[in-house]
């Protein structure tokens, strides 16, 4: 029967089974119901390699921050301390791009920045400064994202809890291929589709394009996807070639990429021109409009009619 | 002739077991069922050495056929054990099986003459609260009768038979017993069972009065002859409330009904003045400040909030919040928060949530006592969520009449979102784009009927090119084939319905764009017998459009994560129907489809969606011993369908 691999983003997250449950009521809302229509899915997580313990509410589908949840301990960047040259020009590079270390208007931490209150001299590329949710908010979201990004590229040591310590980038491709070889193993040959959103999708494309045995999957989509940035492809290993990029081993049919142009984490979000095919451009990025005032949300990004279409096709229901 | 002793039973078994002498094996476990069975209480213990025994000889065959015996006779056991039979009970109960309650209370009765120290008071009630929880009033009525003549005679025995004598309206009956009944309280300083009789006393004047009034009218003039005898009944109903409250204001419900009386009591004309017993007002503003404190103390939900408290370890419970409700409609500018408490009530995301009884209760008292405008935007809303809530908890089938106003119904439910959601009393939210598609759904479905127009079943549109793109019709209409066919043995059948012929048939759609018109069957592209695919598909007559069309879906939902299936049908020959609660799937084995939803004669040859509202399968029959699929042993209440994807494959290898 077909099936779906679902890999979450950056952040902390409830427990895997919520979080699972969440996005598949999330895509049912979208007018997409996979246990309806006959579609097993499963959940890669990898929070934990990240986080103490999971998150306590689901959040994001009632909150008024929608899912902007943060923790204090998020702000922490002392792991940008004592790395090397490439590590720490490409953490300078993405930290500049997110606005990280821009101030707030007049010291205001929880300052909420609307159209009435515009703020002038943005320094970010991302548009941190004009993102409508706390200023403390978003800073943290984007160290998230920075430490996220720069542990697995880099496969740095770190330890969630007292006596546990991965190298993050070699521990989560092993979650990534088990969970895709045993979902392979019981979808009795239907339809496997991966979906990513914003940090999965780079892990995603890592295993797949990088990992020998990894299983190839039928389709790829990704939702809020930061593998148009520069930073991310130069430090892919081995190194990211333009022309051959895109995964034509692993991905049996096609990738499609969803981006918001608001989304903060989806910067360079358009990867056609970046993951070509024999120099042969093969992924259908597409436009949408998620609402609300965190346009990575995963949760506007499933509801999409234009995504519930794209995945049914692919899954060929 | 002596009555053999099961521990020699099992023990002459023990030993064929170990000899492995499958004849000796066979007779003892006759006789040991046969035992087990027609014994007066049957111990478990016995069961389950006798079939450790059969599984220790090996002998698979046995062991299920002594299982099955031994289930099948327990569940029809006439001399049921107290904890098997409430079990039994209480699942027939909750699975609507009303047959069944029948049979079951039938068995009660004469085992309660039979033996009548086998049950408590304890289990009595339980078993008669079960009954009060989904309305099974004449069962009820006729259960307690039985317990008190055998002198399971206590007091809270004979306030649930008044309970349920008022609810059948045998309310003077009701009056005699309760008024005995308080006294007897009051004598034995019961003060619980003699505050609930007060109430149902209340209840009992309130209902004479409510009754008398409707029939008769009250001038506002004062005229009315009966008019005396009126205000003495509504002051009786008062005064047996205010009692229980002024004795202690902890009883908020009788002193939520109090205000209620004393509210009518205005707005009818009659004055109480220095006489009222209390200040309903000031009662109703209590009340509401006390359940908000409550709620904000413990963190919980306050008016206006969305949000579940399933975490809390102290919520507020469904009568708490049915009191609230009813205190904030006594001021017109604290309607919206009697809307909130109400969506509470009737929300399956809150620990308050309640059952037929409850909901049938306060409904009654909302459109009875309050006199509630249905017109309202926030008292019609409120009468909508009892409404949804008493048919989701009493079986499910939710009538939608035809026409744009159920899309105009459905937008203003949903941009009132979180009383939406209160209302379909679904496991999550449904959004607005769901709700409208099932309507859309609704237009592909027609209504079966003699030229006389006597209802014969269901049937539904289906574009033509999903059985063939030879075909020169954009439509075609699907059925079941006990309800359309050509072949003699359905049109002749000796059990079941029988199947008309397409020329003695027409076709109509009770709404979309299809409405207004009697369409007449033409040919029949495709047809498989009632036990077979008991499928029909035909042509039509006439200019047919539809849009968006019927998706079908490929695959079948998953069984094991609780999937919903979603019937539209035209029931017992009324008008068109939805089923979207206790609509379980059960299973399916590809090819026939077991589910819950709510059917009846007339739902024949309906479409059975899947929560995407894409098409499944053909509704065909239903029963309360369907055979379980997939080799599973067993009968449960069930109704089937046929896998759609089977009858177009069918269909479209017999049309080449």
């Amino acid at each position: 029967m077909p099936h779906v691999t679902f890999i979450h983003g950056i952040a902390n997250k409830p427990p895997a089974a919520v979080l699972l449950k969440s996005w598949q009521g999330a895509l049912a809302d979208g007018g997409l119901s996979l246990a309806a229509s006959g579609v097993t899915s499963s959940m890669v997580y990898w929070a934990d390699v990240m986080y103490p313990e999971p998150k306590v509410h689901a959040g994001g589908h009632e909150s008024v921050a929608e899912n902007t949840e943060t923790d204090p301990s998020d702000e922490n960047l002392e792991w940008t301390e004592g790395l090397s040259q490439r590590e720490a020009e490409m953490v300078e590079s993405l930290r500049q791009r997110l606005g990280v270390d821009v101030p707030p208007p007049k010291g205001d931490d929880t300052f909420i920045a609307s159209p009435e209150r515009p703020i002038e001299g943005a320094q970010s590329e991302n548009g941190f400064e004009a993102l409508p949710i706390p200023w403390f908010i978003k800073r943290r979201l984007m160290k998230v994202f920075l430490r996220d990004v720069h542990h697995y590229l880099f496969n740095h040591e770190h330890s969630p809890r007292a006596g546990e310590t991965y190298k993050v980038r070699d521990h989560i491709r092993n979650l990534f291929v088990q969970a895709l070889t045993d979902d392979a193993a019981q979808n009795a040959g239907g339809k496997l589709v991966v979906v990513g959103h914003s940090m999965g999708t780079v892990i995603g494309f890592d295993c797949l394009k990088y990992v020998a045995d990894c299983p190839s999957v039928d389709a790829l989509l990704t939702l809020g996807s930061p593998l148009g940035l520069s930073e991310v492809q130069d430090n892919f290993d081995p190194p990211h070639r333009r022309a051959s990029a895109f995964p034509d081993n692993a991905i049996r049919n096609d990738w499609s990429n969803f981006f918001d142009r608001l989304d903060p984490v989806a910067l360079d979000a358009q990867l056609a021109n970046d993951y070509l095919n024999g120099g042969n451009s093969v992924i259908t990025d597409v436009r949408v409009k998620n609402g609300g005032v965190w346009r990575h949300n995963i949760v506007s990004y499933l509801r999409q009619p234009n995504f519930a279409k794209t995945l049914k096709h692919a899954l060929e229901i | 002739m002596p009555v053999p002793d099961i521990d020699d039973i099992l023990e002459d078994l023990a030993k064929a077991a170990t000899q492995y002498d499958a004849d000796k094996i066979e007779a003892l476990s006759r006789n040991l069922v046969d035992e087990l069975t027609t014994r007066t209480r049957t111990d478990p213990e016995h069961s389950a050495r006798a079939l450790k025994l059969l599984a220790e000889a090996n002998d698979p065959d046995r062991i299920r056929d002594v299982s099955r015996d031994l289930a099948n006779n327990i569940r029809t056991d006439p001399t049921p054990r107290p904890d098997s039979f409430r079990n039994q009970l209480e699942q027939a109960v909750n699975e609507f099986n009303g047959q069944r309650v029948k049979e079951l209370c039938e068995r009660l009765k004469h085992r309660l003459r039979a033996e009548p120290d086998l049950y408590d008071e304890a289990m009595a009630k339980v078993l008669l609260n079960l009954l009060r929880r989904k309305r099974y009033f004449d069962e009820m009525i006729a259960i307690a009768d039985v317990m008190l003549q055998v002198k399971i005679d206590t007091p809270s025995i004979r306030r649930l038979y008044a309970q349920a004598l008022l609810d059948r309206g045998y309310t003077a009956m009701a009056l005699f017993l309760l008024k005995d009944l308080k006294a007897s309280c009051k004598r034995s300083r019961n003060q619980k069972e003699h505050d609930e009789a007060a109430g149902l006393i209340g209840r009992a004047y309130k209902q004479i009065y409510v009754d008398t009034e409707n029939e008769t009218g009250v001038p506002r003039n004062g005229r009315a002859k009966n008019r005396k005898f009126l205000k003495e009944t509504l002051n009786k109903a008062i005064e047996a409330y205010a009692e229980v409250y002024n004795g202690n204001p902890d009883n908020s419900w009788h002193g939520v009904n109090a205000v209620a009386l004393l509210a009518r009591a205005s707005r009818d004309g009659y004055r109480f003045g220095d006489n009222a017993p209390l200040d309903y007002r000031k009662v109703a503003s209590s009340v509401v400040r006390k359940f908000e404190r409550k709620s904000s103390k413990e963190g919980d939900w306050k008016p206006g909030e969305s949000g579940s408290n399933k975490a809390n370890k102290n919520p507020l419970n469904m009568w708490d919040c049915a009191s609230a409700a009813e205190a904030c409609l006594v001021d017109r500018r604290r309607h919206d928060d009697a809307l909130d408490w109400t969506a509470r009530y009737t929300s399956e995301r809150y620990q308050c949530s309640a059952d037929a009884f409850e909901y049938a209760s306060t409904l009654r008292q909302f459109e009875e006592v309050w006199q509630l405008d249905p017109t309202d935007r926030y008292t019609g809303k409120i009468l909508e969520l009892l409404r949804a809530a008493l048919g989701r908890t009493e079986g499910g089938q939710v009538d939608i009449k035809p026409g744009n106003s159920q899309r105009e119904l459905a937008t203003a439910l949903v941009d009132d979102k979180k009383h939406f959601e209160a209302i379909l009393g679904a496991d999550r939210y449904k959004t607005l784009t769901w709700y409208l598609k099932g309507l859309d759904r609704a237009t592909a479905v027609a209504r079966i009927e003699t030229k006389t127009g006597t209802a014969l079943g269901t049937g539904f549109l289906l574009q033509a090119s999903e059985l063939s793109a030879g075909l020169r019709e954009d439509w075609v209409l699907v059925t079941n084939a006990h309800v359309i066919s050509d072949e003699e043995s359905e049109l002749t059948a000796g059990v079941g319905p029988r199947a008309q012929r397409p020329e003695d048939v027409e076709i109509v759609f009770h709404t979309g764009p299809n409405k207004g018109t009697r369409f007449r069957a033409k040919d029949i592209l495709y047809t498989s017998g009632r036990h077979d695919y008991d499928c029909t598909i035909v042509t039509m007559t006439g200019s047919l459009t539809l849009d968006p069309p019927v998706d079908v879906s490929k695959h079948l939902p998953l069984v094991s994560s609780k999937q919903r299936v979603y019937v539209i049908g035209y029931p017992l020959a009324g008008g068109l129907a939805f089923s979207i609660d206790d609509n379980l799937l059960l299973d399916h084995d590809q090819l026939h489809i077991h589910y819950r939803a709510p059917t009846e004669r007339g739902s024949s040859g309906s479409p059975v969606f899947n929560a995407n509202w894409d098409l499944i399968a053909v509704h065909h029959r239903g029963g309360e011993e369907m055979q379980k699929l997939n080799n599973l042993s067993g009968t449960y209440p069930a109704n089937e369908g046929i896998a759609i994807q089977k009858i177009l494959s069918a269909a479209r290898q017999a049309l080449t």
